[in-house]
């Protein structure tokens, strides 16, 4: 039996983030849901709704342009006001050391607990630096996050309500 | 409960040798750890991981770097990194959507390299490689920088994976 996962990107070269400000990434594409669709959907770009209760593991991987020195963060925060520091489940942090520091990143591995269904999460991005941008380095995406359902009980039933939903779509 | 397909693939060796600026497939020694199919990783070809299954998988990559100081001015310092690799070539473009790098600013001594993260395999029989990178130029604007292992310490290169899809 797989586990349910999602896999997100922000296919787009580059995403400004201005100093100083807590900034949600809205992501542009999904790579891969073996969940529900509810479970990422392009018209909230930024809002990760988790489908079942219970723990996740979470990954996040951003790059950013080349920096003048300062902090850098990538987090994950329950809920979608990225500005409050008290909902963060999860944060890694770099402080560029240069101006020159280029293809600086910032990769989160987390697992989280969900408490009930349909909560919803999002990913934010800090930067304390007079410049800051996201950006597509090595041919890699700008940004990438990653959630995969840990559980078992609902992780089943699903996985059948999602063979069905196939099914009544072909007959 | 079965476990969910995994392979664990190291390098136990020192000294493979990463040239600057070049993209450097890493040559690993041994799995100790394959659920799957014996092809997922065949010491007849070892810089080779060939995924057994399209779907999801976690990944885990590490790299350890020799303790040689970099001989640039601390205003331009080197870069490490690492990449994982599809399509059995490592050239521009061969970096995958959702592929892991890691890239550390380093002025003195040893560094680790680690992600942590999930990729998307689309076809069976894709060819992964753990690429290994620097740009440690000293005046002549060529150095030779290696992976290396040490006693009580970690390998000089690791791969994991878990694959979590259905079978």
């Amino acid at each position: 039996m797989g586990m349910p996962c999602l896999l997100l990107t922000y296919t787009t070269f580059s995403f400004s983030v201005t100093s100083g400000i807590e900034t949600a990434i809205p992501w542009t594409t999904v790579d891969y849901n073996s969940g529900p669709e509810s479970w990422w959907d392009s018209g909230t770009p930024s809002q990760i709704v988790m489908p079942w209760v219970g723990p996740y593991l979470f990954t996040a991987n951003v790059y950013w342009d080349e920096v003048a020195g300062g902090l850098r963060s990538a987090y994950l925060v329950k809920g979608t006001d990225v500005t409050d520091i008290n909902t963060r489940v999860a944060n890694q942090s770099h402080i560029a050391a240069t101006n020159t520091e280029s293809y600086l990143n910032n990769k989160v591995t987390q697992v989280i607990q969900t408490t009930q269904e349909n909560e919803v999460y999002t990913v934010g991005v800090h930067s304390s630096g007079t410049v800051g941008a996201l950006e597509a380095q090595w041919d890699h995406p700008a940004a990438c996050a990653s959630f995969v359902y840990l559980g078992t009980a609902s992780h089943g039933s699903v996985i059948v309500n999602r063979q069905s939903i196939v099914r009544s779509n072909f007959w | 409960m079965a476990g969910l397909p995994s392979l664990l693939v190291v390098r136990t060796t020192t000294s493979a040798a990463i040239n600057d600026s070049a993209d450097t497939a890493v040559i690993f020694t041994a799995a100790t750890r394959n659920t799957g199919p014996a092809s997922w990783w065949s010491a007849v070809t070892p810089t080779n991981i060939v995924m057994p299954y399209a779907g999801p998988y976690f990944v885990s990559l590490h790299l350890t770097w020799d303790t040689v100081v970099d001989v640039v001015t601390p205003s331009n310092p080197s870069r490490k990194a690492l990449h994982f690799a599809n399509n059995n070539s490592i050239g521009s473009g061969d970096f995958q959507t959702g592929a892991g790098v890691d890239s550390l600013f380093a002025t003195t001594a040893s560094a680790y390299c680690q992600v942590a993260e999930i990729i998307n395999v689309t076809t069976p029989g894709d060819i992964w490689q753990l690429v290994a990178w620097h740009n440690d130029a000293d005046d002549s604007g060529t150095r030779t920088r290696t992976l290396t292992t040490r006693t009580g310490e970690v390998y000089a290169a690791m791969v994991g994976l878990v694959y979590l899809g259905d079978v």
